[in-house]
Parts: structure tokens; sequence; C-alpha cells
């Protein structure tokens, strides 16, 4: 079920009619919220309800045998079944075929004659999300940072939270576990400012991002075309998969807090950052900090020599890349910010003064930039085009047209990202006078009914 | 014992009082959108697809007030087969292209006759109907097509509209929104091979006026991705429609008639007889009308050269002049223009049906 689907809309009426009627029971609230979630997951593939209700018991399970555990050994025990069970489950679903082909294509490489078999495995929505949530509890709980859950249906609920069950934000169990076994107080502020989260992300999804992603269509799907074209659709893109990423974020957040739930932000401005670690702080913060937390900092983190850091950021931002989708594109995006963030570390130890900071601006915007020519070309014939194109420099008789076209789409994403003083929020919103706010939402809400439903396109992090 | 689960702390008069502000905004100004489009202040509709882009632009050539010698009318093979421009040149004439879409039909293309008439200081010396043979299978134009040229023609901006496709979308005003406020400052990007060799609406636009009417597809064609060769003939229905076209040509023009050509391997045998027997047989229904010719030999000539080339405009040419099974490329726009420049020029005995 999408957010920008008129399905959703109703599903979530219907649900929050019902979550008013269990007010004075916890578990049963937990349960609607576990049986809306699955409602919400079944709605695209039932099929697949079964693995995110396995992964969510199994790690259960492991939570429990962790806290029952007599002795390191047992531990590791647990450890290893819940690494393997869960990176089992993302091998099999999301990697297997992509290891598969690329197997084949080093045989026939090296010419050697093999059999050419495939396995067509539809990738479930939302497994990185929802696996890796899991996995960071019963991490948590192997490092003892937090207690091991002993209500089932809280558990699942925490698994399944359907705003953030797809495309999160990835929540920490130590954050978000804890609200599924108190009782939650709604405020007046909390449900308008979860309207207010609300309206940008639809207006950011379907105004901004999805007006966008022809633009960027049209300079990465086609043939013959220059560098200035693929220029403008990378900052098409840039816009998008902002505007669509951190949009399903912002929905997230609001209709969880309309319910009493607090999600991670997971966008801070990021095209506003100065350098790229200052980036990685600001965009998709609930992976980057998961990353750091149980990837980064257990290979080693920057405990050890220079030369060790490095190959740690590396690693972690290869298996970051990975994470996003399995094709090798994603592979040399990853690669190019662990190589980005390693120079960048060099350069922040032997500089002996620090770059302007338009200088720097202009310098973390290149270099994002790039990694999204690398993510948008999905294929290898795309990611050839992409770079072929960029030593064709002749502009087409249109390519006024397409700046034209691109810009009211991306200035109101510009304009929140780039705000003087204190940044916009929706509390910011709820304290505008009456004709503004007025205004504001009417504007936002016309725009939304004049895009709702045509060519609705599907979250883009949906397919990670 | 239940644990409590979750309070609302506030009532739902506060909720209503809070959320006063953004549902009056939205009322108003989608009460604000109506009104203005009810009143005919918002610019025309401008369409987002190429299709209507098209229509669109034709219509605003329709409009034109210039003097017109040779007006070419028919469906998107006329507009893309034939070059305007080379047209006058060859002719010495001011030519417009006035070929729309292949999803209309000869009545839709009766309207814009019509309409063009209105416009124009004197009627045009000549009146071409040129579509390619598959259009004389189609019996009715796709409604929202027609509809949206027949309120571009009549300058009604409200039918001119797209349909909105739910409720909220009627009752909020989106398609005014999309279609009035957004889209006429917007490009709006293309897709396929148009997106590479035009990128926007707006190049289409600028394109259509430049080239007197006429638009080059830009696409690549794929003989093997065609399943089968074709077979045409006259749909019942096209009596009542080609009279009607017939009862706009003005009494001083000469109106001709005929078919653009097909890929010489889609082609059956024999193409060029069938499809002169088929244009005779239209011609009953046209009244009086100068056929422009399929010339039999071009399945075998050697299209290359124009001076060479038998008589007549040809039914069939190499695949190598197409661009899609239905449009010619740039050298067979070329080819097919010249052909046509000479058979405009060279009206033969015997070509004229019907009283005169």
């Amino acid at each position: 079920m999408l957010f920008n689907s008129t399905e959703f809309l109703l599903f979530l009426t219907a649900f929050v009619l019902l979550y008013t009627l269990v007010r004075t029971d916890l578990r049963l609230r937990n349960l609607l919220i576990v049986a809306a979630s699955y409602l919400f997951y079944g709605w695209w593939d039932w099929r697949f309800l079964g693995l995110l209700v396995l992964s969510s018991v199994v790690d259960y399970r492991v939570g429990l045998g962790l806290a029952q555990a007599t002795s390191p050994r047992q531990r590791r025990g647990w450890l290893a079944l819940t690494l393997l069970f869960n990176l089992g489950l993302l091998g099999t679903f999301k990697y297997f075929g992509f290891f598969l082909d690329s197997f084949h294509a080093l045989l026939d490489t090296l010419g050697v004659q093999h059999a050419s078999w495939t396995w067509h495995i539809v990738l479930p929505v939302g497994i990185s999300f929802y696996t890796f949530q899991s996995l960071g509890y019963t991490l948590d709980v192997y490092r003892r940072r937090i207690e091991p859950a002993r209500d089932l249906v809280g558990f699942l609920a925490f698994v399944s939270f359907f705003p953030q069950l797809v495309a999160g934000p990835i929540e920490r169990a130590s954050h978000l576990l804890p609200q599924f076994q108190q009782a939650r107080r709604i405020r007046l502020e909390d449900v308008e400012n979860g309207f207010w989260l609300i309206l940008w992300g639809l207006f950011k999804k379907i105004v901004l991002a999805d007006q966008l992603a022809p633009f960027a269509e049209l300079a990465f799907d086609h043939e013959g075309l220059s560098a200035p074209v693929l220029l403008l659709g990378t900052l098409a893109f840039a816009g998008q998969i902002y505007g669509d990423f951190s949009g399903y974020s912002d929905i997230a957040r609001g209709v969880a807090l309309g319910l009493g739930f607090e999600l991670m932000r997971n966008f801070d401005q990021p095209y506003a950052a100065t350098n790229i670690r200052d980036f990685w702080r600001r965009w998709h913060v609930s992976l980057s900090t998961w990353m750091r937390d149980y990837l980064y900092v257990p290979l080693g983190g920057n405990r050890g020599s220079e030369a060790r850091t490095s190959a740690h950021l590396l690693i972690t931002f290869l298996v970051a890349g990975l994470w996003h989708g399995a094709a090798w594109n994603f592979v040399l995006w990853g690669a190019w910010h662990g190589l980005a963030l390693v120079i960048h570390r060099q350069w922040s130890r032997v500089s002996p003064f620090p770059l302007a900071r338009p200088v720097a601006w202009t310098l973390t915007a290149a270099t994002v930039g790039y990694g999204w020519m690398l993510f948008r070309a999905t294929t290898p014939g795309s990611l050839a085009r992409t770079h072929s194109a960029l030593l064709n420099w002749t502009a087409p008789s249109w390519l006024g047209d397409i700046a034209l076209g691109i810009t009211p789409w991306l200035l109101p994403l510009m304009l929140v990202e780039f705000w003087p003083g204190q940044k916009p929020s929706p509390a910011s919103l709820s304290r505008l006078p009456h004709p503004a706010r007025g205004a504001l939402a009417g504007v936002m809400i016309l725009a939304i009914a004049a895009y709702w439903e045509r060519d609705a396109a599907p979250f883009l992090y949906f397919q990670f | 014992m239940p644990r409590p689960s979750h309070t609302f702390e506030f009532s739902v008069a506060d909720l209503m009082r809070r959320m006063a502000a953004p549902c009056l905004g939205v009322t108003l100004l989608a009460a604000v959108v109506h009104l203005a489009s009810l009143g005919r202040i918002l610019p025309s509709p401008v369409p987002s697809d190429l299709d209507r882009t098209i229509l669109e632009s034709k219509t605003r050539l329709a409009s034109r007030t210039s003097p017109v010698s040779v007006l070419l009318l028919g469906d998107s093979s006329c507009m893309m087969d034939v070059d305007a421009l080379e047209l006058a040149h060859r002719l010495d004439r001011p030519v417009l292209n006035l070929g729309t879409l292949s999803y209309l039909d000869v009545s839709a293309h009766a309207a814009l006759l019509r309409h063009t008439l209105r416009h124009l200081p004197s009627p045009p010396t000549d009146i071409v109907l040129l579509v390619h043979p598959g259009s004389l299978l189609r019996s009715t134009s796709l409604p929202d097509l027609e509809r949206f040229l027949r309120a571009r023609l009549d300058q009604d901006s409200v039918r001119a509209r797209s349909s909105a496709r739910h409720a909220t979308e009627a009752l909020l005003g989106g398609v005014i929104v999309r279609e009035q406020l957004v889209q006429p400052w917007i490009p709006s990007r293309l897709r396929g091979e148009f997106a590479t060799a035009y990128g926007t609406t707006w190049q289409v636009q600028r394109q259509l006026e430049r080239q007197a009417g006429t638009l080059l597809d830009p696409s690549h064609f794929d003989p093997s991705a065609v399943p089968g060769r074709y077979e045409f003939q006259l749909h019942a229905r096209l009596e009542t429609a080609s009279r009607e076209f017939r009862s706009a040509i003005p009494p001083t023009s000469r109106f001709w008639v005929g078919l653009t050509p097909l890929p010489e391997s889609l082609a059956l045998p024999q193409h060029a007889t069938r499809i002169q027997a088929v244009l005779e047989g239209w011609s009953a229904w046209l009244g009086s009308v100068r056929i422009l010719p399929t010339d039999p030999g071009a399945l075998s000539a050697d299209a290359s050269s124009v001076e060479s080339a038998p008589q007549g405009i040809p039914g069939t040419l190499p695949d190598r002049y197409f661009a899609t099974v239905t449009h010619l490329n740039a050298d067979g726009v070329a080819h097919f223009t010249a052909r046509l420049a000479t058979e405009l020029l060279t009206p033969r005995a015997g070509a004229t049906l019907g009283p005169p």
C-alpha cells in the first residue's frame, strides 16, 4: 500500500477510528497495530507476510535466548543464529540472483564453460529496512544495551509498525520498542505537527519528486544525450530522490506522531552540507548511524592506524551501497562515498586551513552529484552512456526548456533546505497566524490534489 | 487487568478549532480556482502529453490569418511525411500542414478545415487530404482527443480540460490547477525517442510553428518488430464523415486525396493496385476529388532518385525510408515531399473523379 494512494487514506481513516476505541488496553492496541501493519504489508503481496512474521519471531526468540544464556559461548551461538538468519534472508531474497549473475559473468570473462542457471526471486518490499531494524535489536541485546522484549505482541508491533515498515526510518529498539510497552499521551500539538509533516511529505513526493522524475528519466534513460542535459538530469534526480525519500520519512513520522509515537528524524537539510562527512550526518540518518554503530565501530572504527580507519570506512560504505540494491552501480556509489570520506578525513588532518564555505559546499555538492549519477545509472549500459555523455558538451536547443521545467519543482525544496536562520519545522508552521496556515495548507492540498494518483510512482526506496 | 494504552489530551472541539484554518484555506482557494475558471480569466488549458500538444499547436496554426495556397489535412502520416516548407519551396506557394493524429477521423479533419477556412483571407487553391491506409479502417476518433480538438477550436477552456480522475480532484479543481495554472508556465518532458529529439512539449510547439505544421518522427524503424502484413479496406462509417469533409471544401479550391506509403516489407503483393481500388472507392464518397495516384512501380523502383521515379505518389517505399510503420524518416520525407510536389504541379488527365 502506497502512502500516496487512496487506499492508504481509507486504511488510515479506518485505523484511526479503531485506534480511538482501544484506549484502555495496551495489549489490544499493540494487537491492532500488528494486524493493521500486516494488512498494510500484505496489501502488496500477502505471501511475504510469512517472512516478516518469521523474521520477527526468530529475533524475539534470539532476544530471550540471549537473556537466558549462561555462558559466552551460548551467547555467541544466539548471535550467530541471528546474523545467519537475518543476513541469510537478505542474501537469499536480495543478493542471490546478483551474485549468481556476477559469477556467471566472471566465468564467461574467463572463458570457462558452465551451466547457466538462474533463480528469479521477487524482492520482498522493505526487507532491508525491517531486517536491519530487527537485527539491530538482537545486536543491542547481545551487547547488553537493552533488555530483551518479553511481550511478543509489542515486539511484533515494533518490527512491523506500518508507518515505517517498508522504507524506514530504521528505528533503534532502545528508542521505539519502549514506546510499545508504555501508554502514550497524544497531545493536540502532536496531531497538528503530524498533520503538517504528512502534508509536507505528500507535497514533496507527489508534487515535487514525481514532477522531477521525468526530467531525470530524460537524462538517464535515453541514448545520445550530452553533458549539459545529464547535469540537469542529475540535478533533477538529486531533487527527486530527496523529495521522494524524505517525503516518505516525513509522512511516516507524521502518521506515527498522530498515533502518539515518535520516530527519529531521517534527514536534516542534507544538501546544505559543506563536507561529505557532514552530508552523511544529515542524509538517511537512521541508516548511516546504523552502519556506524553495527558495522564501522565493530570493525574497529577509527581506533587504529589511518590505513585501517580508511579500510573500515571503505568497507562500511561498500556495504551501505550494496544495502541499497543488488547491482554494481550501488557498489560503485558506496565506494565513491567511502573514497570521498577517506579523502576528506586525510584532508582534514593535513590541511593547514579550512576551505572557504562556498568552495567546500560546491565540492560537496559535486561529490554528492556524481554519486547520484552512479546511483541512477542502474544498468551497465546506462552507466557507460552516462560517462560517454560527460565528454559531449553540445547543448540541445531545448536545454533551456529542461532548466525551466525542473526549476519550479526544485525551488521549494531548496528554499526549505537553505532557509536562513532557524529551519522550518512542523512546530514552527503550527505557530503561524491562522490566515498564513490556512493559505499554506490550501496551496499544498490543492497542488497534491492536482497531481494525486497521476502516474503515481512508488517511493524509490521501496526497492531497497 | 488491562494496562491503559493511550490518551488523547484534547477534545474533538479543540481539534476542530485547530484544523479550522487549513480547512477554510483549502475551501476558499478551491472556490477561487473554480470561480476564476468559470469567469474565464485563467489561461487556456495546456496539455502535458505529445498528442494534445500537437492538437493544440494545430488549432493555433489553423487560426492563422496569413494566406495559404496549399492546405494539407489528414492524420499523423500527413503531418510527419510531408515537409511543408520544402513543398512550399518546390511549388513556390505558401503551404500549411494541418495533419494531426491517426486517432482522429475524417470528421475531425473536417472540423479543422472549416475552422481554418474561417480564418484564411481567401480559400486555398489546393486542399490535400492525405492519410495512411490504416486510417481508412478507423470508424471514429478517440473521444477525449476529439473533444479536446473541438473545444480548442471553439476556444472553450472548460471542455478542453482533461476529465478529473476522482471526485476530490474535481471538487478541489485539481485539473484547473494543473492545466491552467501550472502547465502554461512549465514545459513537460516528452517520452521515448521524441524526448531525445525534442526534449519537451514546448520544443514540439516551436517546431510545428517553424515548419508550417510538419513534425519529423525521430524513431528508428525495426521491421522485425512488426508482426504480419497489412491489408486495408474502407470502413463503412467513413462515408458520412467523407461527405461532411467534402461539403467543407470551397468551390474554388481543388480537392486532392491520397494515401501515404507503407514499408515495402509490410506490403502485400499488388499493394498499389489494391490501394488504388480503395482510393477510387473512397472518392465516390468524397465527391469531386483529384486522386493522387498510387505509383504501382514504387515497390520495385529505386526510390533514391525523384527524377527517375515513376509518376504518382509512392504506395510503398523501401524500409530504410521509415521511422515507424506509419511515418517516414528525414530521407523518406524529402523523397515523398518531392514526389507530392511533382504530382501537384502536373495533375494528369483522368485523375479527377466525380462531377467537375
